[in-house]
Formats: structure tokens, sequence, C-alpha cells
């Protein structure tokens, strides 16, 4: 009696459910002020390309500059005054606030705009209701909340160029006294507290994002979906959800204080003694107006967020990568469980390494042994995903489309990338490479280039559930080519620099006599870098082109085996018309002798002879 | 009754009532744990709630170390703590102890039992 | 088309491979100067096993992807599990980064431990955008400071009153040390962090406001080298330069008291 009550209470409230639940025909709540997931991972998407566009004008000042110290800016220096001096028949030259302004709003917009976004928010909001068997994410109202606080965070620390003395130069690292004395350096007047502010909303968008990213996966797989019949992307924006759940609060608190010692007189991060300009800071009492606090708090705290923040950016491409090989190499992918359990080890092992950024910062050497052991342990899991992706290749089925290059082209960073952090984990010869041009080429290499990398695979492999439409792949075929080799050209050569002594942050490194010879290097690195800088003209004209103009797009055409593949391209509001398809098996089921095609995607029913999974 | 329909399965149990956010449309309505499939749910807001909690931790834990760092400081002066320090704990967490009993009480139907213990 | 991907992706990784290869087997560091050869000795081991890992992996990769390519009539293999083979490549990179830990800690520990009794001590002391080095003089022991002291004249806020501190002696961005003897040096700042870079000694040491850090190492040769900081302090970073002069020991007081006048 009370079970037939039940099911008849269900069924009218299913009924007003599904009344409500009207697809939105207004613009403004199909478009702009969107809940649903894939309008809301291009939004994210979109948004974080063009903040990449900034942020790549920002690299390649930095790059002439380093070039070229002594060059003649010419226009560029007339049309923006506040960065270099000159006219009136002088040469403009670049002024080296400007330079260290540059060099901080290049790492923080990339980092925190670009590349926790595009990967994470952007392909995450667009896959996984899609690969889950979800009609949208657990809650689609707080994903539209989450881009919009994200956008605030855009325009506040765009914001930050046009405010009194600048946007904030003490380094995307913002480490303290610099950043919390406002004497020390132009930047870190209003600039600094805007960074901080953006910070906040940055934070709270992600925060808003991972809990809708972890909700989702845990909650709303469908029927037949283990977490081990997940595909690796999913799984690897699940690893980023829980990252920065647990990791971001440590840069909140962290904000919240330089803010206080910035504005409010106290002194977590500042120490007692403080001399600025030949000037003791004290007060009217002629006691030091700032006393007891440590620098290196600040450090700890940033570079506990700041290295699981590193492994976010990177671990959306390895998810990406696995997915986009096993498709395009028509092989299943090799020890999936073993890549799982590496993820996983990645991700834990990456909250007790954050002291090999500190290893000479004075902190106690015993501390530094103990981040030393997790730093080098941490290379198994990542020399375990090589050697899969190597062995899924192995005798397999390669197609060179698009998306292909840019997955290989992933493995290649990664290796390159990796090897190199073995030389900076030794805390002794860190000692050498520490604040050089080699860590500028370890972590370009391997967390900038395989999330750029990612991304642009990504992009070419789920466009059709973007747009319903393929990307031009003869442009991208180009676009990826130009990418490779000046990615190479650009961040390979500053390991050289490096080993030679040539620090970071330097806005003229010919002041040294032992960098001098270094200069032709720097020459060829920068134009590389232009080159690099240039083709990405090609992958927006591809994008933007595409989207209107490009071919249309089949349910699934590259024959890959993933929940998303089974619904229209783009998938309808709902995601699927009828009912949500139910799974049977991994997603990485190709090439099976015993299969009727190279493929068996999740959802067809099981087939007589199948290996278990 | 006069009461609304509760879920007799306990009192943590997801509701029967679909989410708006989550399945809905056209098709069989999915719910979590009709067998096969993913072998736990929980209700997506409860969930969430949960994982904010350990984010809410971490930021605590974050202000707590840095806490325990700073009070090493030359300038550190030991704050005396006012007895009412400790009164006011109790009374918190015999509230909370209360609340909680008054929650049980209503999952479990007893309307007496929760108007004491509110 | 897609044949010609294949070849091209080989032939990259290919060039890639070379070209480092050609590269590292250059001179690469700023020559060494002082006792530190066991960080040379170590990142020349780093070299080798990872260029090793680099050639190797790489090549795979380069031969994978054009052996492999999707031709009519191919087929892939369907073979996706080997716990053996996962075993192995694990346990075999976990032993390999197990000797660099070991070696690693190994070195960590002689550079970071205590300075000999006989060490020269030298106090640096990093601001806004220039070394301030301080000899403790005759009497071997530096002067107090009081940072409520500094001035323009005082930069390091100098206890002009403490009878040790007045036979300090005080240069700004030279430093002299004396060949073949361990130099014990206090690495301090007045301001921001700046960080204490000799490029041919392989030291570097973050100067912490509020710290005193202590590190030491011994100068092989004379000559003179150059002092760089390594951490953005503001708008001179990129000037904060200075000169080391190793001498003789037996040279170093009367260098060091020339210099100071």
């Amino acid at each position: 009696m009370e079970g037939e009550e039940r099911m008849a209470h269900t069924e009218a409230h299913a009924a007003e459910a599904h009344a409500h639940d009207h697809a939105p025909t207004a613009f403004i709540w199909k478009y702009v002020f969107s809940k649903d997931h894939k309008v809301i991972g291009i939004q994210y998407y979109v948004t974080a390309m063009l903040m990449a566009l900034i942020a790549g004008l920002l690299a390649m000042l930095i790059r002439v500059q380093l070039a070229w110290p002594e060059v003649n800016w010419g226009i560029i220096g007339r049309l923006l005054p506040a960065g270099f001096q000159g006219g009136a028949g002088q040469p403009y030259v670049m002024n080296p606030e400007f330079y260290a302004m540059l060099f901080t709003m290049h790492g923080t917009i990339m980092v925190f705009f670009v590349l926790s976004t595009a990967p994470v928010s952007g392909f995450g909001n667009l896959l996984i209701p899609l690969q889950v068997g979800a009609r949208d994410m657990a809650f689609p109202f707080l994903n539209g909340l989450s881009f919009w606080t994200f956008l605030c965070g855009c325009v506040t620390i765009l914001t930050s160029f046009f405010v009194g003395a600048g946007a904030a130069a003490g380094g995307w690292t913002s480490y303290p006294p610099l950043s919390a004395l406002r004497g020390a350096v132009p930047g870190s007047n209003t600039g600094q507290t805007f960074w901080i502010i953006a910070m906040v909303f940055f934070i709270s968008s992600f925060t808003m994002g991972g809990l809708n990213f972890v909700t989702t996966i845990i909650n709303m797989r469908t029927k037949g979906l283990s977490l081990f019949r997940m595909p690796l992307t999913l799984w690897s924006m699940f690893l980023v959800a829980i990252l920065g759940l647990l990791a971001f609060p440590a840069l909140t608190g962290a904000s919240l204080m330089l803010l206080l010692d910035r504005h409010f007189g106290t002194s977590f991060f500042l120490p007692t003694g403080l001399v600025l300009n030949n000037a003791p800071m004290v007060g009217a009492n002629g006691q030091f107006v700032h006393q007891g606090g440590s620098p290196l708090l600040w450090q700890h705290l940033f570079w506990f967020l700041g290295h699981p923040e590193v492994y976010i950016l990177m671990l959306p491409a390895l998810g990406f990568t696995s997915d986009i090989l096993t498709t395009f190499c028509r092989k299943a992918l090799f020890g999936y469980k073993a890549m799982v359990g590496a993820m996983l080890a990645i991700s834990g092992l990456s909250f007790i390494v954050w002291g090999h950024h500190m290893f000479v910062s004075g902190m106690s050497p015993y501390l530094a042994m103990a981040f030393a052991v997790g730093t080098i342990l941490i290379a198994v899991p990542s020399a375990v995903k090589v050697f899969n992706w190597l062995a899924t290749l192995w005798r397999s089925r390669i197609q060179y489309k698009t998306p292909m290059l840019w997955g290989m082209g992933v493995v290649s960073l990664f290796i390159s990338g990796g090897l190199s952090g073995v030389w900076l984990g030794q805390s002794a010869p860190d000692i050498q490479l520490h604040d050089t041009f080699f860590v500028v080429a370890h972590f370009h290499l391997i967390m900038a280039g395989a999330a750029l990398f990612g991304v642009f695979g990504a992009t070419a492999m789920w466009f059709p559930k973007m747009f319903g439409r393929l990307m031009n792949d003869t442009i991208g075929k180009w676009h990826f080519w130009l990418t490779f080799v000046t990615y190479y050209g650009t961040f390979f050569p500053m390991h050289y620099i490096g080993l030679a002594g040539h620090m970071r942050r330097i806005y003229d490194p010919y002041q040294y006599e032992f960098l001098k010879n270094l200069q032709p290097l720097n020459q060829f690195i920068t134009v590389s870098a232009l080159i690099l800088g240039a083709s990405q003209v090609l992958f927006f004209v591809n994008f933007f082109w595409s989207a209107f103009k490009g071919e249309k797009a089949t349910e699934n055409p590259w024959n890959a085996n993933g929940l998303e593949w089974t619904t229209a391209s783009p998938p309808p509001h709902g995601n699927w018309p009828g009912a949500v398809p139910e799974v049977h098996r991994w997603p990485y089921e190709y090439s099976n002798p015993d299969a009727p095609k190279d493929f068996v995607m999740q959802h067809e029913p099981p087939l007589a002879v199948e290996s278990g999974h | 009754m006069a009461t609304e329909i509760l879920d007799a399965r306990g009192p943590d149990r997801p509701p029967l009532l679909e989410r708006p956010g989550g399945p809905t449309g056209p098709g069989p309505i999915r719910h979590g744990d009709d067998g096969g499939g993913p072998s736990f749910a929980f209700d997506p807001g409860q969930f969430a709630i949960w994982a904010f909690l350990g984010t809410v931790s971490m930021l605590f834990i974050g202000f707590t170390s840095a806490y325990i760092v700073r009070r090493t400081g030359a300038d550190w002066r030991a704050l005396p703590l006012p007895r009412l320090l400790w009164v006011n704990t109790i009374v918190l967490l015999l509230s909370s102890a209360a609340l909680e009993v008054a929650r049980r009480r209503r999952a479990a139907l007893d309307l007496g039992g929760l108007r004491v213990w509110l | 088309m897609a044949k010609l991907q294949g070849l091209l992706f080989g032939l990259a990784t290919l060039v890639l491979v070379v070209v480092a290869t050609v590269y590292f087997t250059k001179d690469w560091l700023p020559p060494l100067k002082s006792d530190r050869i066991a960080i040379d000795h170590a990142l020349t081991i780093t070299l080798v096993v990872t260029g090793l890992v680099f050639i190797v992996t790489n090549l795979l990769l380069a031969w994978f992807g054009y052996a492999y390519q999707d031709a009519p009539g191919a087929k892939a293999a369907y073979w996706h599990d080997s716990p053996k083979l996962e075993l192995t490549w694990t346990l075999v990179t976990a032993g390999i980064l197990a000797i660099f830990l070991f070696n690693a800690l190994n070195l960590w520990a002689k550079v970071t431990s205590r300075p000999p009794a006989d060490a020269v001590l030298i106090e640096v002391t990093g601001q806004q955008f220039a070394w301030n080095v301080r000899y403790p003089g005759k009497d071997g022991v530096l002067g107090r400071t009081d940072h409520l002291q500094a001035s323009q004249d005082n930069p390091i806020g100098l206890v002009k009153d403490d009878p040790a501190a007045k036979d300090d002696l005080l240069l700004l961005n030279q430093l002299y040390l004396p060949q073949g003897k361990p130099v014990r040096v206090q690495v301090r700042s007045m301001d921001v962090i700046h960080s204490f870079f000799l490029p041919n000694f392989r030291v570097k040491q973050d100067a912490m406001p509020g710290m005193t850090i202590d590190i030491w190492f011994t100068p092989t040769e004379v000559g003179d080298f150059e002092i760089a900081c390594a951490e953005h302090c503001g708008l001179g970073h990129y000037r904060m330069r200075g000169q080391v002069h190793v001498v003789a020991a037996a040279d170093l007081e009367k260098a060091v008291t020339e210099a100071a006048q």
C-alpha cells in the first residue's frame, strides 16, 4: 500500500519535473547565463583561449627583451608609455618594472586562467556528463555560477594592468616581502591587491567546479559504468577535482594573510628588521612596523597548493592522451589498471613534494631531504605512464589525424620534461639549477607543453561534440608541425642556458660576463618563440572557421568507444534523446579479433567472447 | 497522515524524488540504487557538502599551521584565555549534540522527542 | 599524406635526439672553481642516465610512430595487459631512481654539513640592489648589527659602539676568498628575498630577511668570478652583480684591508 503510494508520488513528481525541464529558448538563457554543461564548457574554453592570447603576447615581449635588450621598441614603446622610456629622438627602451610585470602576469594568467581552465573547466564540463552517461552535471546552476565567478576573476586580473602603478610584479609566486611591501616594487601597489582578489574569484570558481565534478563522477554514472570502466579522461578530471578541493585552500588562506600584511599591518610573512631603501620600516613609536613574521611560511603555503596545481594542469592532458592514442591507433590501452594506479600515485605524491621548490630557501636541510624522497619517487608512476603509452603504440595501427599528432606530442614532451625533473629533484644539483632557465625549460615542457598539446588534441578530437563539425585536418596538421618544432626550439635550448647559469626573471642578462656568450642562444629561442606565437593564428582561424563552416560531423566520426560518441554531434539538450545508454565494458576495446569491427563501443551489448573488463 | 511521506529507509538515504539538476527528461527515471551500475549512490547535495567540508577543513588546517609556525616568532605574546571561552565551548558542544538527537528523533518520526530535544 | 606524417614524426623525434646529444656533449656548466665537484659529478651521471632513457624512449616513439601506421589490411595486436612487464619496468625504474636518491641525499648531507672550525668567516647581506660583504677583522668576531640603526651610510645597521664591530671590514659588491681554505658565509638580507649565487662555485643560498643562513665551501683556484642574484627582488634584480676575487690564502687579509679603504 505504502509502496504504491510512493510510486504514484514519484511518477507525479517525475511528470512535474519533466514539465519544468524545457530547454531554454531565449538567447540569454541558452547561450549566456546557461546551465547546460556543454555551453558552459565552451564558455570556459573560449575565455581561456582569449586569456592565452594575452598571456602569449606578454611572453613575446619577454622574449624580444631577452634576445635584444638594446633594441629600439619603436611603435610599441610609443603605444605603451608606462612600460617604456624614450621618445623625442631617443630610442624606446623597456622599463625593468615593466619586464617584472610581464613575467609575473604571463605566469599568473597562463597557470590559472588558461591552463587550469581550458582542460579542466572547459573539457571537464563538456565531457564529464557525456562520458558518465548523465544528462548534465550534478549542479547545473552552480556550474553556471562558477563560470561567471571565473569571468570576474579574469576581469579583475586584466584590470590590474591599468591600476595605479601597474599589475603585480613580484613573480607569479608573489613571494613576500617583495609582494607584501608596497614600496618594494611598483607592482606591489594596487596591482598586487588586484592579484589577490582575482585569485579569490578564481579559487571560488575552481572549488565550485570541483564539487560538481566529484559529485557527478561519483554519483551519476550510468548503469554498468564502474570506476574501472571509466575512460582515463574521467579519471583525470576526478583526480584533478580532488586535488583542487584539497590544495587550493592553502593559497586562499595565504592570500588572506598576505592581504592583511599589505593593508592591515599584520606580520604573517614580514619579519622584524625590514629596511627599505636604507630606511628602517619603523612606526611612530620607533619600533618596527612588522615583527616576527616568516617569508618561508608563505612559500610553504603557496607551494602546498603550487605543486598539486601543476599536476592539475598536467593530469587532464594525460587522460586525453590515453583516449586519443587508443582511438587513433586502434589498439586497447596497455595496462589500464597500472595507468589508473599511476595517476592515483602521482596525485597522492603531489601533496608531499612541495618543498622541492624551496631547497635553497633556508628551510631545514632535513626537511629538504624528506621532500627530495617524494620528488624522486614521483618519477616512478610518471615513467610507468610513458612505458604503457609506448606499449599501446607497439604493433598498433596509427591513423595520423590531427588529434593523434597532438597525443604523440604529449608523450614526447612528457618524456623530455619529466626527465629534466630528475635533475631538479636531487637537492644538491638543484643548488646550481634553482631559479635558472633550466627550471623554466622543465616546466614549460612537461606542464605547459603537455597541457597545451593536450588541449589542442582534445579540441581536435571533441570538436564534433562542441560544434557538430570537424576541424580542418590539413590546417590542423600544419598547426601541429609548426607548434611542435618551434615549441622544442623555444624551450629545449633553455636547458643549456640554465646549466650555464642563466638566472630567471632577469631584465638584462648581459650585465653579467658569464652570460654574455648566451645571447645568440637567447636569440634563437626568441625567433622560435615568435614563430610559435605566429603559428597559433592557424589554430584560431581553424577553430572559428570550422565552428561555423566546418564539415558536419556524424555521431561518431572517429569510430571511438566512449559514451559521448553514442549521441548526436553536438548532443541535444539532455544529451540523449531517448534513454541514457548502459555500459557493458571498458572504453578501450579496439581490434578485438573476435569482434565484428575493430572497435566495440562501451554501450554495445556484451559479445560472446570478451576480455572481461 | 498529517505529515508528509518520509523516506522510511532511514534518515540519511537519498529521497526518491528526482532532483532538478539530475537525470530528467524523457526516458526511464534513473534511481542511483536500482542494481547494477554504480554500486553506491549518495544524495548529490549531501555528497557535495561533505566534499566541501574537506575543502573548508583544509582552509582551517592552513590557518592552524600558520598559527603554529607564527607563534614561534620572537614577538609572540600568548593571549590570556578568558574562562568564558570554555563555558561557551561546552555550551556549543552540548547544543550540537542536542540538535543531532533532535534530527534523529525527527527521522524516526518521534515528534514528541523532537520537540523535547529542540 | 598519412604516411608522410608518420615519417615526419619519426624524423622530428630523431632530430631532437641528435641535437640534444650533440649539445650535451659540450661544456655546459660554468668552469668549476670550488670543492663542490661532487655536484658536477651528480649532474654528469644524471645526464648520462636520463640521456640514455631519453634516447631509448624517443627512438622507440619514433620507430613505432613510423612503423605501425595504418595501411590497407593492417591489424593492430590485441594485447593490453602484462603484469610481469608492468612489475619489471616499475621495479627497474624505482631501482635506478633509488640509487639516484641515495647518492643525492648523501651529497646533500655533505653540502649542508657544519663548516670546519678553521673556515674563514664572511657575512654577505643582500639589499635592494647590492651585496654588502663584511669581514670580522682581526678579532674574528662579526660585530652586532641592529637594523634600527640602518641608514644610507650604514646599510647593514652595524652597531658602531660594539667593540667587535670596530675592526669589521665592509665591502660593497666585492668578495675576497682564500684559495684552498674553507669559507663560511652567513647569508642575510635587509629587505626582500635575494639569492646569493656563485655560478662558478656551485653555491646558491636564498638571502631571507629575518634569518641568518650559514653555508660553506672551499674555493680551489685563484681568479676573478661573478656574484649574481638568483631571486627576483625588484627593479634592480638584474643588476645585482658582484665580483668574487679568489686570492692566495696568505694574501687574503691584505687584499680585504686594501679593498675596504
